[in-house]
């Protein structure tokens, strides 16, 4: 394990730290919205732990935290959603389970253009990053690789939408279980890659 | 040290505590089939190194 690294790992209890800080910030008025703004905190918090742990996982495999050295290293061996298929569901299922509408309302307010831009600016990102770490990024033959990075963005994006949509009526209580296993995984996905690299 | 206890600490509660909160959830259809899907897919590429792990003669 490298410095980097070593840095993820610590980074960790900082996610649902921040996550609940930012929640506690926007809850102005108490009473019952403040109980659904802490709900929401812990979700996100279980969420970008995974999202954390995931890309600690691809950084250990590649051996480099330069998204262009892990386009590389997908180049010469194999993409990184065969080789950390694990790392690569755990990613999109937290983005899934993240974008949950109760927690969206609690913390962004009701659905409208101002909630639309705010998640869309998380989203893409997202879905950018995981397109770079898991299917290669720029990577691709003939079409330049801004095109394939944009390509395979929407790839990640329409997946997402599709799954959101597939577990919309998930209840919270699933729905928690299923983001704390999958941080789990994802925690001992981290661990194995780590073990595996360090050998 | 005393950083590494902390981490170690506060990991264990952020990682414990909720796992035991959502328990009575783990029964449910849904989370099983969650859970072997993760499971496989955290297996698969580990049983294919295995399976092609280079011959020793030691």
């Amino acid at each position: 394990m490298n410095g980097y690294q070593f840095g993820l790992l610590l980074a960790a209890p900082g996610v649902p730290a921040l996550a609940l800080v930012m929640a506690l910030a926007s809850a102005w008025q108490r009473g019952e919205r403040l109980a659904a703004r802490l709900r929401a905190a812990a979700l996100w918090a279980v969420c970008g732990l995974a999202i954390i742990a995931s890309g600690a996982a691809i950084t250990g495999t590649a051996e480099t935290m330069n998204l262009g050295n892990v386009v590389l290293a997908q180049e010469n061996t194999r993409l990184y959603a065969l080789l950390q298929p694990a790392a690569a569901a755990v990613y999109l299922m937290a983005l899934v389970l993240a974008s949950e509408d109760a927690a969206l309302d609690a913390v962004l307010g009701p659905a409208g253009p101002a909630r639309v831009t705010g998640v869309l600016l998380i989203a893409v990102p997202a879905c950018g990053l995981g397109a770079v770490l898991f299917l290669g990024g720029t990577a691709g033959p003939l079409l330049p690789g801004a095109v394939w990075l944009a390509l395979k963005s929407g790839v990640v994006f329409g997946l997402l939408f599709l799954v959101r949509r597939r577990f919309a009526s998930l209840g919270g209580g699933p729905r928690f279980a299923i983001a704390w296993i999958a941080c789990l995984v994802a925690l001992l996905n981290l661990a194995i890659t780590a073990l595996r690299a360090a050998r | 040290m005393l950083l590494l206890v902390a981490l170690a600490a506060a990991l264990g509660i952020v990682l414990l505590l909720p796992p035991l909160m959502v328990a009575r959830y783990l029964a449910g259809r849904a989370v099983i089939g969650f859970l072997l899907v993760y499971i496989a897919l955290l297996a698969a590429p580990l049983f294919y190194a295995w399976r092609t792990r280079p011959f020793r003669d030691s």
